[in-house]
């Protein structure tokens, strides 16, 4: 379905899986991100994924973890990463947004480079 | 869509690899050794529920296109998924363990080798076989190595079964002495918590949307499941009909593989140890492919990576790295000393502990119009379901109970 | 549900567990069976002598347990006695002690 006819926030957007427009699965949507508007019901600006956004679910101190694990072993400059909402093109069994450059496959691309790649056969 | 023979063989391998394997087979000879028939109703038990949730498995990933994982997540929140996920892949980790380490006491069996010898070069050879293998080729080689457990088969009707017993047994339990009862429902709690083992869903449905299935192989499905999960109760069943004819009448208790390697040896002579130590191997590696595959793929789907066994390891890094660390930590401790068959019994306890939060999704999901359309559960399923979900919350509190007071070994 | 949850605790524990002599007793006719059975179908060739000899390993480590004392004995004597015989491929002293075993295994009933 468009993007405009998703009615309920949990189940039609959050934890849905995304996928680019090449089908490529990019995550979860671990997160929304609304704009509060007056006198006006509430605008999804954004959905978020990210470990920190993951963990802020499970409680401050998970977040606060998963930061703290980002600043050490981190790979991505923006471990919460935010796709505006003008971006999903579609809402269907995946949600399908439309992002060119982004940091969601970063640990994908890491560990197939650094690891996966030196071992034999994996190509 | 994928050819028929391929569906019943992806329904061949998860029965040979969640039935027989390493738990299944230790409970079904120790059943056949204290208790004779006794205990057939609990694998016929455990076989009609596991039925009923595999169907469920497929049907869900045939209509919604969504895994059990990916579709727990979705509808339940990842608060929720957390736990299972969670509990699962500590599950998942002791029993792959016992697996492997199945496959090293076939290969004891065989050789005469320390089984701890072989826990590297096992591991090394099934991260081999899902690093470069594909899902076709992984399920056709399985199925067709595991008929071999066919000879279980045969030892038990070489055994002459008294059919009329053994009927009585499948339907109703046979209460021993009131000094015994600990132990027998103990191993009726065993049994069910090694045949419904809940990897065997998330393989199952993983394998069904990584084969694309839609909703026009939902007969096959049925087909599939039954055929499957009822050719590995067969054979758990042979297995306890042989343990009852060799075992029983000479008072032998089962506690250690030495013994339960013997289960063949009446019936196929020079052939029963080699058999049994090859077909334990095979089922055991069986079920340590799909115990592997079962947990990447829960972890892919729950976080959304790109998972599946067809693509190359580079193309799917988190996920084929994940099944690398699960297999080669899975090792240690086989590799510290652990005997596998104590191993075995307290994964299965766990397993059973966690067997409700596993379970209770499926009533939930497999009744939600906006996942399965029109092909929601009809009302023996959702009593099936509901049964199933009451009997493991029965078995999750009894288990370690009964561990104590019936005494494992 | 606090209910239910005592209900299975005490079906639980009504399942008595048996005293320990009797369970000492019956591992010990156990092993006695499984080493006659083992002694006797490696005396018929069906059986490779290193299966013996872990068989014969097996059943003297769960009976040299504490648990089982002097009652023991004899059984972890003859177990010995089956695994000398299968280092030195002795298949009529394995048909002699599957004999044995099965003696023993009866007196034990």
């Amino acid at each position: 379905m468009p993007p405009t006819h998703a009615t309920h926030l949990v189940a039609d957007i959050l934890d849905q899986q995304l996928v680019d427009t090449k089908k490529n699965k990019l995550g979860k949507v671990d997160g929304l991100v609304l704009v509060m508007r007056e006198g006006k019901p509430p605008r999804v600006a954004y959905v978020e994924c990210g470990a920190p956004v993951l963990g802020r679910r499970l409680g401050r101190w998970c977040e606060r973890l998963a930061l703290a694990l980002n600043r050490r072993f981190g790979i991505r400059e923006k471990p919460r990463y935010r796709i505006p909402w003008s971006k999903v093109k579609e809402i269907d069994i995946d949600m399908v947004v439309d992002v060119d450059e982004h940091p969601l496959l970063a640990w994908e691309d890491w560990l197939c480079e650094h690891v996966v790649r030196r071992i034999p056969f994996s190509k | 869509m994928k050819s028929s023979f391929l569906q019943i063989a992806l329904g061949i391998i998860t029965g040979i690899g969640g039935f027989l394997e390493v738990g299944s087979l230790a409970t079904a000879a120790q059943a056949g050794a204290s208790y004779r028939y006794g205990l057939v109703w609990a694998i016929v038990l455990g076989t009609v529920c596991l039925i009923f949730l595999i169907e469920m498995s497929g049907r869900l990933a045939a209509v919604s296109k969504h895994t059990i994982a990916d579709a727990v997540r979705e509808r339940f929140g990842f608060n929720f998924a957390v736990w299972p996920r969670g509990a699962e892949i500590i599950v998942n980790l002791l029993v792959l363990g016992a697996e492997i380490g199945g496959v090293c006491l076939g290969l004891k069996v065989l050789t005469g080798i320390e089984a701890r010898w072989f826990a590297v070069p096992v591991a090394l050879i099934l991260w081999f076989a899902l690093w470069v293998g594909t899902l076709d080729i992984i399920e056709n080689s399985t199925s067709i190595l595991g008929l071999l457990t066919i000879a279980f088969l045969v030892a038990a009707l070489k055994m002459h079964p008294d059919w009329l017993p053994l009927a009585r047994g499948s339907v109703f339990p046979v209460f021993p002495p009131r000094s015994e009862s600990g132990n027998y429902w103990f191993t009726a709690v065993s049994i069910l918590g090694a045949t419904i083992s809940p990897y065997m869903f998330y393989f199952y449905s993983s394998g069904a949307v990584e084969d694309g299935w839609d909703v026009k192989d939902l007969p096959a499905n049925r087909v599939t499941a039954v055929i499957g999960m009822s050719f590995g109760a067969l054979m758990s069943i042979a297995v306890l009909v042989s343990s009852a004819h060799v075992f029983n009448p000479r008072n032998i208790d089962i506690s250690r593989y030495e013994q339960i390697a013997l289960v063949l040896t009446p019936a196929l002579h020079k052939w029963g140890l080699p058999i049994f130590g090859i077909s334990l191997a095979v089922c055991c590696f069986g079920a340590g492919v799909e115990i592997a595959l079962a947990t990447a793929y829960s972890i892919a789907q729950t976080f959304g990576w790109n998972w599946g066994e067809d693509e190359k390891p580079a193309k799917r890094a988190r996920f084929s790295l994940t099944y690398t660390v699960m297999i080669f930590l899975s090792i240690v401790p086989i590799l510290l000393g652990v005997d596998p068959l104590k191993q075995t019994m307290f994964s299965m306890a766990l397993t059973a502990v966690v067997l409700p939060l596993a379970i209770l999704p499926f009533l939930l999901l497999l009744n939600d119009e906006g996942f399965v359309g029109t092909h929601r559960n009809g009302p023996i399923g959702n009593i099936v379901v509901a049964f199933t979900i009451f009997m493991a919350a029965i078995i999750a509190i009894v288990a370690i109970p009964l561990e104590i007071i019936g005494g494992g070994s | 549900m606090r209910r239910c949850l005592a209900l299975c605790l005490l079906l639980v524990a009504c399942g008595a567990k048996e005293p320990q002599s009797e369970r000492v007793r019956k591992t010990i006719a156990s092993w006695d069976g499984a080493l006659a059975l083992t002694a006797s179908s490696w005396a018929k060739g069906d059986l490779p002598k290193h299966f013996v000899k872990d068989a014969a390993e097996a059943a003297t480590e769960e009976l040299s347990k504490q648990a089982y004392g002097h009652a023991a004995a004899r059984a972890l004597a003859l177990a010995d006695e089956l695994k000398k015989a299968a280092e030195n491929d002795d298949k009529s002293a394995g048909a002699r002690l599957a004999a044995t075993f099965e003696q023993e295994a009866k007196k034990q009933q």
